[in-house]
């Protein structure tokens, strides 16, 4: 086992320990944290299969913007330990097992049904800043830019929503609370 | 790691000559040794964690806080490599290629957890405001640097901090040197201030903001918890310095010097000497701004960095794409 090797199965590891925190944790805050250690092993495993420039985008987009936003939410929130709810009844419990269970048995079949062959050699520049900017901009730019008006979009959607309640002055009414949200 | 302690003592310095005050002076020779005395002292001053908050995360946060800081260091050329008998050559950066800066903006993203996660834990409701002034500030002066960015990597045509180096070697009309930041002057202001709010620097220290919310996140931390956070500030205050000379003020570089001929050993050592001169008369800057300005409101703040520098972000590339074009 080289180097290469046994950071990958440690990134690995890193990434299950990690997502397996998240789902377990109670406080959201913790959550949170494990989340970001899942983005980072993640991130690690990217890096080893040579794609550096998407392990750090990873980093940044999920770990550095989306998370924090979450974070800032859940801190907004604070939570306490009673209002997080008790234990749920055993059947539903049961349920999402079997959920869970169904959806690892239906992967793990597709990927050993899947023969596996050598990985294709890859170029020098595979994965760099460079070369994604290239098959983004030539190759892909139809997509990409349909994918920018989407977020155009959702840009729009999001101060529309938040402009809602802004125009018309506050009018009396019986609950003050319901004009913000 | 080391430059901080200088760093502190120059801070109280020069806060002290801007003030018309003397400043630390007793021990050591001008009060040189005097950082070493206060870090010794946090070092044995009692380690109090607040009845109310989440131990772990509390011990977790300075550490999450330092390390983001202290990673900035490996992207930066801190010289010329050296070449030891053509066979051997020595690059003073650690991080090489071209997803260095990529790291130094997901590095600035993860900088703010300590804040936040330390101002959650300590279960105070000043931390908890400080903390999540932070993590608004800094998501929103992010974007605004990065936009600085992309309008030099444009002009620059690559992403490889030394080739960027590399491109703002020698000059415009015989005297004024090829630099990004008489090149892009748009860039360099909207990185600069953007660099001072994700460092929580005066007048963008809202997080600590000691005048409304005691220390912001770190009011709960004592001893060598919080000089953790101290090291972190100064830490970034001094990588973002770097960053700023490798990207706008020519690096290691000096006009005038030809950088793509053979060199020995002496003149890389003078070219680190060059990149540390330019980064500390920088970091004077950064403190002399700091004993200057008063602290912004959380609104203009917000304006500034929302309504101001991205729009002019935007424009810059704009610009920079129209007048670049083959």
């Amino acid at each position: 086992m080289n180097l290469r090797d046994f950071f990958f199965v440690f990134f690995s590891f890193l990434a299950v320990f990690g997502g397996f925190l998240t789902v377990t944790r109670r406080s959201p805050v913790y959550s949170a944290l494990s989340l970001v250690i899942f983005f980072g092993a993640i991130s690690g495993v990217m890096m080893i299969l040579a794609a550096p420039f998407l392990a750090m985008m990873q980093m940044m987009v999920y770990a550095g913007a989306i998370l924090v936003l979450f974070l800032f939410v859940i801190m907004l929130l604070a939570l306490k330990e009673e209002e997080l709810g008790g234990e749920r009844p055993w059947p539903i419990q049961l349920l999402a097992g079997l959920g869970c269970a169904m959806l690892f048995g239906m992967i793990a079949h597709a990927i050993l049904k899947t023969p596996l062959k050598p990985a294709a050699p890859i170029g020098q520049d595979f994965g760099s800043a460079e070369a994604v900017g290239h098959s983004m901009f030539a190759e892909y730019v139809l997509p990409f830019e349909i994918v920018s008006v989407l977020i155009l979009a959702a840009t729009i959607g999001a101060v529309v929503l938040a402009k809602k309640h802004l125009p018309q002055p506050a009018p009396v009414t019986e609950e003050p609370e319901e004009a913000h949200h | 790691m080391s430059v901080v302690p200088v760093l502190v003592w120059v801070e109280r310095r020069v806060c002290a000559w801007m003030q018309d005050r003397v400043g630390p002076n007793r021990v050591g020779p001008l009060g040189l040794l005097q950082p070493l005395a206060d870090a010794v002292k946090l070092l044995f001053k009692e380690d109090v964690i607040p009845a109310g908050a989440d131990r772990m995360l509390f011990v977790l946060a300075p550490a999450i806080a330092f390390f983001p800081a202290a990673m900035v260091a490996a992207i930066i050329p801190f010289g010329a490599p050296i070449r030891f008998d053509d066979s051997y050559t020595l690059h003073l950066q650690v991080c090489r290629g071209n997803i260095g800066m990529l790291l130094f903006l997901a590095l600035t993203g993860l900088s703010v957890y300590g804040i936040a996660f330390g101002g959650w834990a300590s279960n105070n409701k000043f931390a908890l405001f400080g903390g999540l002034r932070s993590s608004a500030q800094m998501i929103s002066y992010e974007i605004a640097m990065g936009l600085a960015l992309v309008s030099i990597f444009m002009s620059s045509e690559s992403v490889d901090l030394n080739r960027i180096v590399g491109d703002q070697t020698g000059t415009w009309l015989g005297f004024l040197p090829k630099w990004n930041a008489f090149r892009q002057p748009l860039a360099f202001l909207i990185f600069f201030v953007a660099a001072f709010a994700e460092n929580n620097r005066l007048p963008f220290d809202l997080p600590e903001c000691d005048a409304e919310l005691v220390g912001g996140f770190h009011t709960e931390y004592s001893s060598m918890k919080f000089s953790l956070f101290f090291l972190a500030e100064y830490a970034a205050m001094f990588g973002s310095c770097c960053l700023i000379t490798t990207l706008f003020l020519g690096g290691y570089t000096l006009p005038g010097i030809d950088y793509s001929a053979p060199h020995g050993t002496l003149f890389s050592l003078l070219s680190i000497g060059i990149f540390f001169a330019k980064t500390g008369l920088l970091l004077f800057f950064y403190i002399a701004v700091r004993w200057t300005l008063p602290r912004f409101r959380f609104d203009q703040l917000m304006h500034l960095g929302w309504k101001t520098l991205i729009p002019l972000g935007l424009a810059n590339i704009l610009l920079t794409g129209v007048i670049s074009q083959p």
